[in-house]
């Protein structure tokens, strides 16, 4: 099936074909460029600037809610980061041959997702200068921090898992990188040499590289998973109602893998019609892509049926009040979106008309996004804002700054990708050469 | 003099390969070039990498580490918080785990860079690219 579509392109085509995605700009690119460029502007320079000269008041953040837009924004873009090393990582592990179109994009977004996540515990501490407080090093009182509290093991997953997956990203351009170096000219020339260290693609290089890549993509598997549990840990961990459940990890582990296909769908599509790859990402690639958003949605479906069910059958009052608030209080229109795109709109793609159909793709992984933007915001913001006693209840809205905030923080994701865009090879070209040039291995 | 042997496809390449390998050559007396990782290619030639080692070496040091600094800590200055034990061992196996994964990485990458004797200043911009070709060079016998 992937053979047949790129079997026509040689080896010569390939490079020339992915290269071709690096030269000179169109005006679109410009366009995009410049309105990426001014949402980071506003949003991360100017919003945030005045947060820190202001305070953390100028956000809706008070009692009893302390943890809003931000950590929904937090939780939201380290979600998406993990479909990108799922991609790579696990789908190379099981050998799937239609993720080396994607994997590059997908790891990009990773590195770029997980830089983009980082900023928001360092937005959220409204004294941003002192965020060397999380790192693990003794007080001047000689006190570590407290190894207890699962705030200390999310700086530790996210600065793993992004370290690891710059790696992995690096890793995997190295040889692709060699190859832009063979085209390249002038200063561009020694720039992509620098960058290749000195590749040459001699046997034992590959030979110490192949087994490299194994093992990354081996550590990469089980640091997914462990990222994300420990994320949801956050909350798990906590005895807030609509949180304390041991189903959290999987659940947030499928929602992150679901928004992350997503968000793959949502780049990809208009990367392959700007950059004209069709002959490289094929419609079958897209199909797989989108099965997996599909099976994933459908578990994350089945984690809201059974965390209603959990709290039902506990009998634990506050619990079921929580889910039963959720869905019809005062933020029923927060969750009847997020069911809406989580659980019904990507049931469409159960259609094969509609998942071999690019334009319906990626319209259904905006809402898919968007539904799991808002799924972190109910959980977070719902379960905080009526807890045990009436008396600490309270309402909840976001702010101009904190929506100027998340503005700003797609503006800075897609400013980076579309850097990479530019500069880097887009696709894995060595290992697309791979399945063209020797398909009877496989 | 050295001899080279030039291929654009895989299958007369591994061909030619494994004519001078019957030959008598190993690891030492061909240089292969390949524009992609060629299956079957380790196994012609030469020893398994011994990567794996600092990989080991790498993740054992992390579990290490983190189970020595979480214990080492909290030893340091016990103090309870949320009424738990001082030497609370699930929340401690977290850190060790992710760093595990951490330093197995990083110790992966170093040992690559070591074996693979990269980064290389003087091939930055090499003189000779085989690019898409295969490449056999029969090193010169040293008598």
């Amino acid at each position: 099936m992937t053979q047949e579509n790129t079997a026509k392109l040689t080896k010569d085509e390939l490079d020339d074909a992915i290269l071709g995605a690096m030269e000179k700009p169109t005006i679109w690119y410009w366009v995009a460029l410049a309105v990426s460029a001014a949402c980071f502007f506003f949003g991360i320079v100017c919003c945030w600037g005045y947060q820190m000269v202001t305070g953390l008041g100028v956000s809706g953040l008070n009692n009893p809610v302390g943890w809003g837009v931000y950590i929904t924004d937090f939780v939201f873009w380290v979600g998406i980061a993990h479909s990108g090393t799922l991609i790579s990582a696990v789908l190379f592990l099981f050998r799937a041959k239609w993720r080396c179109s994607f994997n590059r994009s997908a790891e990009a977004m990773t590195v770029f997702a997980v830089m983009t996540a980082g900023l928001f515990p360092l937005i959220h501490l409204g004294r941003v200068w002192l965020f060397y407080w999380l790192m693990p090093y003794p007080n001047q009182r000689q006190l570590w921090v407290n190894f207890r509290s699962p705030l200390v093991w999310d700086v530790f997953a996210v600065s793993t898992y992004f370290t690891i997956s710059a790696i992995f990203f690096y890793v995997g351009m190295l040889p692709d990188l060699a190859i832009v170096r063979r085209k390249a000219t002038g200063i561009r020339k020694l720039i992509y040499g620098a960058l290749s260290i000195g590749w040459k693609g001699t046997q034992k290089q590959w030979k110490h590289y192949n087994q490299l890549y194994m093992f990354l993509a081996a550590f990469a598997t089980p640091l997914v998973i462990s990222v994300h549990s420990v994320v949801s840990w956050d909350f798990a961990m906590g005895i807030v109602p609509g949180w304390h459940t041991t189903i959290f990890p999987p659940y947030f582990v499928a929602g992150a893998i679901f928004s992350g296909c997503a968000m793959v769908i949502t780049l990809v599509v208009p990367m392959r019609k700007i950059f004209r790859l069709e002959r490289v990402i094929t419609i079958d690639h897209f199909e797989s892509l989108a099965k997996l958003m599909l099976v994933t949605s459908i578990i994350v479906t089945y984690a809201y049926i059974v965390e209603f069910c959990i709290a039902f059958y506990s009998g634990n009052v506050f619990e079921a009040y929580a889910f039963k608030y959720r869905l019809v209080g005062d933020y029923w229109i927060p969750y009847w979106i997020m069911l809406t795109c989580n659980s019904m709109i990507p049931f469409l793609v159960f259609f094969k008309k509609i998942r071999r159909n690019l334009t319906a793709l990626f319209i259904i992984s905006i809402f898919a996004n968007i539904g799991m933007w808002f799924e972190r915001f109910n959980i977070f913001v719902i379960s905080l804002s009526h807890d045990f006693s009436p008396y600490s209840w309270g309402m909840y809205y976001p702010s101009l700054i904190e929506i100027g905030i998340t503005i700003g923080s797609f503006g800075w994701f897609f400013l980076l990708f579309l850097i990479f865009a530019k500069t880097l090879p887009i696709v894995a070209i060595t290992e697309v050469k791979e399945i063209i040039s020797a398909p009877d291995h496989h | 003099m050295s001899k080279e042997y030039i291929f654009d496809n895989e299958t007369d390449f591994i061909k030619k390969l494994g004519e001078l390998v019957k030959g008598g050559a190993t690891e030492d007396d061909v240089e292969v070039f390949a524009p992609y990782p060629v299956h079957g290619l380790d196994a012609m030639l030469g020893k398994p990498s011994k990567l794996k080692f600092f990989t080991l070496v790498g993740a054992l040091s992390g579990v290490t580490t983190g189970l020595a600094l979480t214990n080492y800590t909290v030893w340091h200055w016990p103090i309870i918080t949320s009424g738990k034990p001082i030497h609370s061992l699930p929340p401690f196996f977290v850190v060790a785990f992710e760093l595990t994964i951490l330093f197995g990485g990083i110790f992966s990458l170093l040992g690559f860079l070591f074996l693979s004797r990269l980064p290389n200043p003087t091939q930055i911009v090499p003189e000779k690219d085989y690019g898409n070709d295969f490449a056999i060079i029969m090193k010169e016998k040293q008598e």
